[in-house]
C-alpha cells in the first residue's frame, strides 16, 4: 500500500513564506493530496493567529521616563570609556609588537651570524646577552644514541657531533620563533572568534 | 525616508560610541518600547520587563564600542535584551511561583464576560509561552509577535536558520499541545 510521506517539519517555514521556491511547490503539491497536513497547517495558522491576537500588552512607560530612568542608572555607574579604549589601543598595537618583536629577533640573529656572537654582544655590551645565551655543549644526540645501544661508527659519530652543534646553533633562533609565532598566532585566534559574527561579541555567555 | 532615519540612527550611534549620553538617550527612546515588548513576552510581568530593559540598555552602553554597523542596531539590542532576560528568569527563582491568576494583565479593554474570558485566554496563551524551554522561546517570540524573518532571528540570536526552524518547530507543537491541555476548546485551533 502506498504511503504518504508528510512534510510536517516544513510546514511551519511554509507558513511563514521561509521556504525556497522548489521546497515551497513540494510542499503544496503533497498538501494538494493530504488531509493530515492540511488539517496541521489550518491548525497552525490558527495557533498563530490566537499567540497574535490573544497576548497581554504590557503598559509601556513614556520615553521620557524611561530614558530619564536608564540615564540616571547610566551616571550612578563607573565609566567604562577611557579604559575600554585604552584595551583596544592595546589590542590593535599588539600586531605590531609582535611584529616589531620577531623583526628585531631576526636581525639580531642575523647580525649575530654575521659578525659572530663575541663581536655582535660586544657590539652592544650585554645588552642582548639574555637573547643569545651560551648553550653549554651537550651530546645529546651521542647519548641517546649510546643509551639505546646502538655503536656507531666514527663517520656515524661525526654525523651525530654536526647534528649537535647545528641544534645548538639554531635553538635560540628555534624558542624565540616559536614563541613569536604562538603569540602571534593567540592574538588571531582571539581576532577570528571576536569576528566570527557581528553581533556582540563580548555575550557570547549571554547566548541562549 | 527610510535611509534618512538609518543614517539619522547610524549617526547617533557614532555620536553614543564616542560617549555622548545625549545621542545614547535618544536611541534609547527610539527602541525602548519595542525592546520591553520582547522581554514582557519573555517574563510575563510589566515590573520585571521595564527593570530588565533598563538593565539590558546599560549593557549595551557598556559594550556599545563592540557594536558594528554590519548588522542591525535593533537586533543586536534584541540579543542584549533576549539575554539579559534569560539571566534574570534563571537567576530567579520568579517564574516558578508564578500562577496564571496571578498574572499581570492590564484593564485595557472595557466589557463583562467577554472580557473575563479574553483575559483568560490571554493569561493562558502567555503562560504556555514561559513554560517553554528560553531557547525556543526566543525564537517564538521573535517570529510571533516581533515578525522577524529566519535570517534576522538566526542574526539575532547568533544561530544558524536551520536550528530557527527546528526551535520554531518545536516551540509551536508544544504550544499547541498545552494550549489544547489549559483551555479545553481548542478544536479549531487543532481542526
Amino acid at each position: 500500500m502506498f504511503m504518504l510521506e508528510h512534510y510536517d517539519r516544513w510546514l511551519g517555514a511554509y507558513l511563514d513564506g521561509e521556504l525556497p521556491e522548489y521546497r515551497k511547490k513540494m510542499v503544496e503539491t503533497h498538501l494538494e493530496k493530504c488531509l493530515e497536513c492540511q488539517a496541521k497547517l489550518a491548525s497552525m495558522k490558527k495557533l498563530s493567529e490566537l499567540i497574535q491576537n490573544e497576548t497581554i500588552q504590557p503598559d509601556i512607560p513614556s520615553p521620557e521616563y524611561f530614558a530619564s530612568q536608564v540615564m540616571k542608572r547610566l551616571l550612578s555607574r563607573k565609566e567604562p570609556g577611557l579604559e575600554r579604549f585604552a584595551l583596544e589601543v592595546v589590542w590593535w598595537l599588539a600586531p605590531f609588537v609582535i611584529f616589531g618583536a620577531w623583526v628585531f629577533v631576526q636581525a639580531t640573529f642575523l647580525l649575530t651570524g654575521w659578525l659572530g656572537t663575541d663581536g655582535w654582544l660586544k657590539l652592544l655590551g650585554d645588552a642582548v646577552g639574555w637573547l643569545v645565551p651560551t648553550i653549554p655543549s651537550t651530546t645529546w644526540l651521542t647519548s641517546l644514541v649510546f643509551r639505546l645501544g646502538f655503536m656507531p661508527d666514527t663517520t656515524g659519530l661525526m654525523i651525530m657531533q654536526q647534528i649537535e652543534a647545528f641544534s645548538r646553533a639554531i635553538f635560540n633562533q628555534m624558542v624565540w620563533q616559536i614563541s613569536i609565532a604562538l603569540l602571534y598566532c593567540g592574538w588571531l585566534a582571539i581576532w577570528l572568534v571576536r569576528n566570527r559574527k557581528q553581533t556582540i561579541s563580548t555575550y557570547d555567555s549571554y547566548r541562549v | 525616508m527610510t535611509s534618512m532615519v538609518l543614517e539619522s540612527e547610524s549617526d547617533l550611534i557614532t555620536r553614543a560610541q564616542q560617549g555622548d549620553r545625549d545621542a545614547y538617550a535618544a536611541l534609547v527612546r527610539c527602541h525602548y518600547a519595542s525592546v520591553i515588548r520582547v522581554i514582557y513576552r519573555f517574563c510575563g510581568d510589566e515590573h520585571l520587563a521595564e527593570d530588565v530593559a533598563q538593565e539590558a540598555f546599560l549593557k549595551a552602553w557598556q559594550h556599545l564600542s563592540t557594536y558594528r554597523p554590519r548588522s542591525s542596531f535593533k537586533n543586536w539590542l534584541y540579543r542584549i535584551a533576549i539575554n539579559t532576560a534569560t539571566d534574570k528568569l534563571r537567576s530567579e527563582t520568579w517564574l516558578a511561583e508564578q500562577d496564571v491568576d496571578e498574572m499581570d494583565v492590564p484593564d485595557s479593554q472595557p466589557s463583562p464576560e467577554a472580557l473575563m474570558e479574553s483575559k483568560e485566554r490571554a493569561a493562558a496563551v502567555n503562560k504556555a509561552i514561559m513554560s517553554l524551554p528560553p531557547a525556543s522561546r526566543s525564537v517564538l517570540v521573535l517570529r510571533e509577535l516581533e515578525l522577524f524573518s529566519y535570517q534576522e532571528i538566526a542574526d539575532t540570536l547568533d544561530i544558524p536558520t536551520g536550528t530557527v526552524m527546528s526551535r520554531l518547530n518545536y516551540g509551536r507543537e508544544r504550544l499547541r499541545e498545552l494550549l489544547i491541555n489549559e483551555l479545553g476548546k481548542m478544536e479549531d485551533v487543532h481542526a
